[in-house]
């Protein structure tokens, strides 16, 4: 397979009268979002009634206490799980109209999801982390996928260790891989759901330059986290607090 | 990580991520692996071999002309050869005499030796014998021996051996060389001895140059046997008419050698076993599929985080499996071949003939391909399935297993809860064996299946003792003297009370019979037994109708195996039954149990008919006189008995009697327990297997259990647990399963004994054999279940104590 073709409906291009395909103006918008969970204690609702837009190449910090719905919001946005009522667009995709497998699709090209704890599959090397997202999404030409991880490995800094595997790796370097894995399908929104609580704070500053980066390149970026002193440093602040969107003052 | 990266780097991550498993996992991989192949390499073993023997015994067989019939005369010379081979409807006729001698071994022990003189050896005919090795054909006062004679009995080309004929005389004969007679039952089977005799030697022992058997190759459909048994029938007719005496025709099946079809069934015995195997092999592979499953989850949820379809992480980890299925084949096809040489090699020997054809049929390495390729796929897909549905969010907050409880609303768990008062390690190896409970089913079926089967085995044995015990028990007597002409009853019994050891006897007339069917063809041979009315040395189990009266004429009591036989004959019918030539109505008044292979009476191996001895004696012109001396011992061993026959046998000689055989009970209940074993032997071989099968599940399941607990047995070590604790809880466990599964296995070999024994009745005896439950099988298999346990819990005991509290505290 010389060349991968990419489904144009798959990727996220912007209308001319600057609406996406279902009249969205926001690159994100959720609409009238709820998500209800059912536990052995009973019904739980971890988000709200919950509206919001994002637009491309905002940094935007989604801050709450914990269990305050921060996590359920990342991963409505994510499509890792689905609303229980609302609705959910993300450039010209109606997230909540699609079923798994779509949306697995979908998200491995549009959405680059660093975790908390790095998930990098054990045993893979960091390059072959690296070049899994491209093979599942058939992104780029075999030969250019490696050509392109280490490309990402060198802006991340750790392109020494792109044949190790992970547990070889210091935490900061596998969040580092990590995010280098998110990038691997140039996706235009990464989601990090608090990228920096497992790091000491030299490291979360590297990391968190990283992503400051990325708003330069035009990227999207939603990043879960507990550090008022990094969200002060991001466009704008969503608070949730018990599922809600705290309104701005 | 040892895996060439060369070959690695040209494959995608995803199928990297499949190869890396497989080594970091070698253990399960290993375990998987094995239990896929066994089944895969025992078909390949069975099947192979079925080709290989099949194709080997059937050409060799046919290569020797066989005989399509076998009459056996009083007499008779070239002359009435050279008029049957003119017969039309005969293709070819050849003449041999045979007769009996007894041969003595090194020992000084005495067996039956039976010779046959044979014409011309350079121009067999019909049932040629081969040459083996020495000299050829036997000069004068030379002997050749049947191969397997030589082998079984110890002797050698060169050797002289002393045999006796049925006129007291004895003569040493050379041993020039072997011989290879393909009709022949081989001595390992039945103990007796075949040589082979130029007739310039039987002149010089007292004999004449005359034939007594008359073998015959029909011309037309030869595989025919109603075809062969009207034109045989007819020939004996001709024959009688033209004043031959015709003691016995002999019609075996056309073509096929006498072992073929007994070979057939114990390899389709065999075949279910390995196929009971290999279908076990699969609860394993759903078993450990399930448990990478679990341990995959988050994994499984990263991937789709990163873009994977669920299309794609099915072919993933199908993936996986196939690797298994490869690795399992390349596995299964060389022990496969290798065995399957053994295995026509022991047969070979077994049945005595020569393999010159080995090869394995595509065909069955097609097969053994579909089976190590499809069964892994088969077992793993819905644990795959399964998995791979699992949403990501489902999959990145799974907390794993490690806070997974007991089930509080089902009944085992609520019943392993209550159990008190046990040690602390004991209770929680209790406690862990019923926590996967799905696991625990799939770990205690193959088991118990495995478990089942051995007990069955040993209940088929049970059943066989117990058949050979009923027939052997018909006779409520030690040993018995066959004489080769009637002698006066008072004289033998009399004569047999003056040697020491014997303290009771009785004197008996016999015959040999042929039944002659409905339809005026020849039907099976018979043996006549006929006791005083009011013998007590028969101890007939009447099944239907009833035993001999005094007064009874020409009435019959059968054998069940002879109503088995026949059909179209039942308690009451009308028998035809020819006697020395003459045809008599006799009427079937009752029907006992087996009665053939008992070993007594002339015809051993042959059904036995009880008919009245004054009945007998009157048309035999023989009132008065007795062809069968029984009698009773004062010893009940074997040695002692033999002893006291061999006085007796003497004695007699010392008598100028002319005696054949004296065969003790003890002996016969010996040469078929030989023959059982072989049977026995290959179907425990099978079970071992089957329990191979089972231990690899249990050293599967406990490897996972611990692999799934790791972080359990750190907080434990944390706690104080010593490696010896640890190690104790996890071979505790690993005996529970076992002791579980020995129970249910216990109860399951009922049904497994019944049907088995069934299956091997019928195939080999035509009947059911008596329900024998085999508490020695039950025992013998609690000793093996432990020692299974044991050992298939060492590896995992041994990596749970080395389990540190930092690895363990660190495990996701």
């Amino acid at each position: 397979m010389s060349q991968i073709i990419i489904e144009e409906s798959d990727r996220i291009i912007r209308g001319g009268n600057g609406t996406y395909r279902h009249g969205n103006r926001h690159l994100i918008e959720l609409r009238d979002l709820t998500k209800n969970y059912k536990t052995p204690a009973g019904d739980f609702t971890a988000l709200k009634d919950v509206n919001l837009g994002i637009d491309q190449g905002e940094f935007i910090a989604v801050i709450g206490k914990s269990g305050s719905g921060k996590s359920t919001l990342v991963n409505m946005i994510t499509g890792i799980d689905r609303p229980t009522i609302g609705e959910i667009y993300i450039g010209d995709a109606a997230l909540h109209t699609l079923n798994e497998e779509r949306t697995a699709q979908w998200r491995g090209r549009n959405v680059g999801i660093v975790f908390q704890f790095f998930q990098l599959m054990p045993t893979l090397t960091i390059l072959e982390n690296l070049l899994l997202p491209m093979d599942f999404c058939n992104m780029y030409a075999p030969r250019e996928r490696v050509e392109r991880a280490m490309r990402l490995l060198e802006v991340v800094e750790i392109a020494e260790h792109a044949h190790k595997l992970p547990a070889a790796l210091s935490g900061g370097q596998q969040q580092r891989a990590a995010i280098a894995r998110a990038l691997a399908n140039d996706p235009p929104i990464v989601v990090a759901d608090e990228p920096t609580g497992n790091l000491d704070s030299r490291t979360a500053e590297a990391v968190f330059k990283l992503f400051e980066d990325l708003i330069t390149q035009g990227k999207t970026l939603l990043m879960v986290t507990h550090d008022r002193d990094q969200a002060q440093r991001i466009h704008r602040t969503v608070i949730i607090s018990d599922g809600e969107i705290v309104p701005d003052d | 990580m040892n895996v060439n990266k060369h070959y690695l780097a040209a494959l995608k991550p995803r199928w990297r991520k499949v190869l890396r498993d497989l080594w970091e996992h070698k253990a399960r991989t290993v375990l998987v692996v094995l239990a896929v192949s066994v089944g895969v390499f025992a078909f390949g073993i069975l099947a192979t071999s079925r080709v290989v023997l099949d194709h080997n015994l059937s050409t060799e067989y046919l290569a020797i002309h066989p005989a399509s019939a076998s009459l056996v005369l009083r007499s008779f010379d070239d002359d009435l050869i050279d008029v049957v081979r003119r017969l039309p409807e005969i293709e070819e006729a050849e003449g041999r005499r045979t007769f009996r001698t007894r041969l003595q071994r090194s020992s000084g022990e005495w067996i039956e030796f039976n010779l046959t003189a044979i014409a011309d050896y350079e121009d067999m005919r019909v049932n040629q014998i081969w040459h083996q090795s020495g000299s050829w054909p036997p000069g004068r006062h030379e002997v050749l021996l049947e191969r397997s004679v030589a082998s079984y009995f110890n002797i050698h080309e060169g050797d002289e051996i002393l045999i006796e004929t049925s006129d007291d005389k004895q003569y040493t004969l050379k041993v020039a060389g072997l011989a290879h007679d393909l009709t022949q039952v081989p001595s390992h089977l039945i103990p007796n001895a075949t040589g082979f005799v130029s007739f310039a030697t039987l002149e010089w022992m007292g004999g004449t140059r005359t034939y007594n058997q008359l073998d015959i190759i029909v011309a037309g459909d030869q595989r025919n046997k109603a075809h062969i048994q009207a034109v045989a029938s007819d020939l004996k007719k001709r024959l009688e008419n033209d004043g031959y005496i015709v003691f016995h025709l002999d019609v075996p099946e056309p073509l096929q050698h006498p072992m073929a079809s007994m070979l057939a069934a114990v390899n389709y015995l065999l075949m279910v076993l390995s196929a009971i195997s290999y279908a076990l092999s699969g609860f394993l592979i759903y078993n450990t599929m399930a448990s990478i499953m679990a341990q995959q989850r988050k994994q499984i949820g990263i991937m789709k985080a990163v873009g994977g379809r669920q299309r794609q992480i099915i072919e993933v980890y199908l993936g996986l499996v196939f690797v298994f299925g490869v690795l399992a084949l390349l596995v299964a096809l060389p022990i496969g071949v290798y065995g399957a040489k053994l295995f026509c090699h022991y047969i070979a020997n077994l049945i005595n003939f020569d393999l010159h054809y080995f090869q394995v049929p595509r065909w069955v390495f097609a097969m053994q391909t579909l089976m190590a390729l499809i069964a892994p796929v088969l077992a793993a897909l819905y644990p795959i399935i399964h998995s791979a549905r699992i949403t990501v969010h489902a999959a990145i907050t799974d907390h794993g297993i490690a806070l997974e409880r007991l089930r509080q609303d089902d009944l085992t768990g609520r019943l392993v809860e209550r159990v008190r008062g046990l040690p602390r390690p004991v209770l929680l190896s209790l406690r862990n064996t019923f926590r996967r409970q799905m696991r625990l089913m799939l770990t205690l079926v193959p088991l118990a299946i495995a478990g089942a089967t051995f007990i069955a085995v040993f209940g088929v044995r049970a059943s066989l003792q117990a058949k050979i015990d009923e027939t052997v028990s018909l006779y409520n007597l030690h040993l018995q003297i066959i004489f080769d002409r009637p002698y006066r009853s008072t004289y033998v019994s009399r004569e047999a009370m003056s040697v020491p050891g014997v303290i009771e006897s009785e004197a008996w007339a016999t015959s040999a019979a042929t039944i002659v069917l409905q339809d005026g063809t020849i039907g099976p041979a018979i043996t006549l037994l006929a006791p005083p009315v009011d013998t007590d040395y028969i101890r007939a189990a009447i099944k239907e109708g009833r035993w001999l009266e005094p007064g009874d004429k020409n009435v019959l009591v059968v054998g069940e195996d002879l109503l088995n036989e026949l059909p179209g004959y039942h308690v009451g019918d009308d028998i035809v039954l020819e006697i020395g030539g003459q045809r008599r109505v006799w009427q079937i008044v009752g029907k006992t149990g087996r009665t053939s292979s008992a070993g007594t009476g002339p015809g051993t191996g042959t059904p036995i008919s009880f008919v009245n001895y004054d009945y007998l004696a009157r048309i035999q012109g023989t009132q008065g006189y007795a062809t069968l001396l029984a009698a009773r011992a004062d010893r009940l061993d074997t040695a002692g008995q033999e002893q006291i026959a061999r006085a007796l046998e003497e004695h007699f000689k010392s008598l100028g009697l002319v005696t054949g055989r004296v065969r003790t009970i003890n002996l016969v209940v010996k040469d078929m327990t030989v023959r059982m074993y072989v049977l026995i032997g290959l179907m425990l071989l099978m079970a071992a297997l089957l329990a191979v099968v089972g231990a690899l599940g249990l050293t599967g399941t406990m490897s996972l259990n611990i692999l799934e607990r790791t972080r359990e047995i750190g907080i434990m070590r944390a706690i104080g647990a010593t490696n010896r604790s640890i190690r104790q809880i996890v071979i505790i466990e690993g005996n529970v399963i076992v002791l579980l599964s020995w129970a249910v296995g216990t109860v399951l070999s009922i049904p497994f004994t019944k049907f088995l024994s069934d299956a091997v009745g019928l195939t080999f005896l035509n009947e059911y054999l008596p329900f024998a439950f085999p508490v020695e099988g039950v025992a013998i298999w609690l000793g093996l279940s432990l020692v299974i346990a044991t050992l298939a819990s060492i590896l995992p005991a041994q990596r749970a104590s080395q389990i540190s509290v930092r690895e363990a505290l660190a495990y996701e």
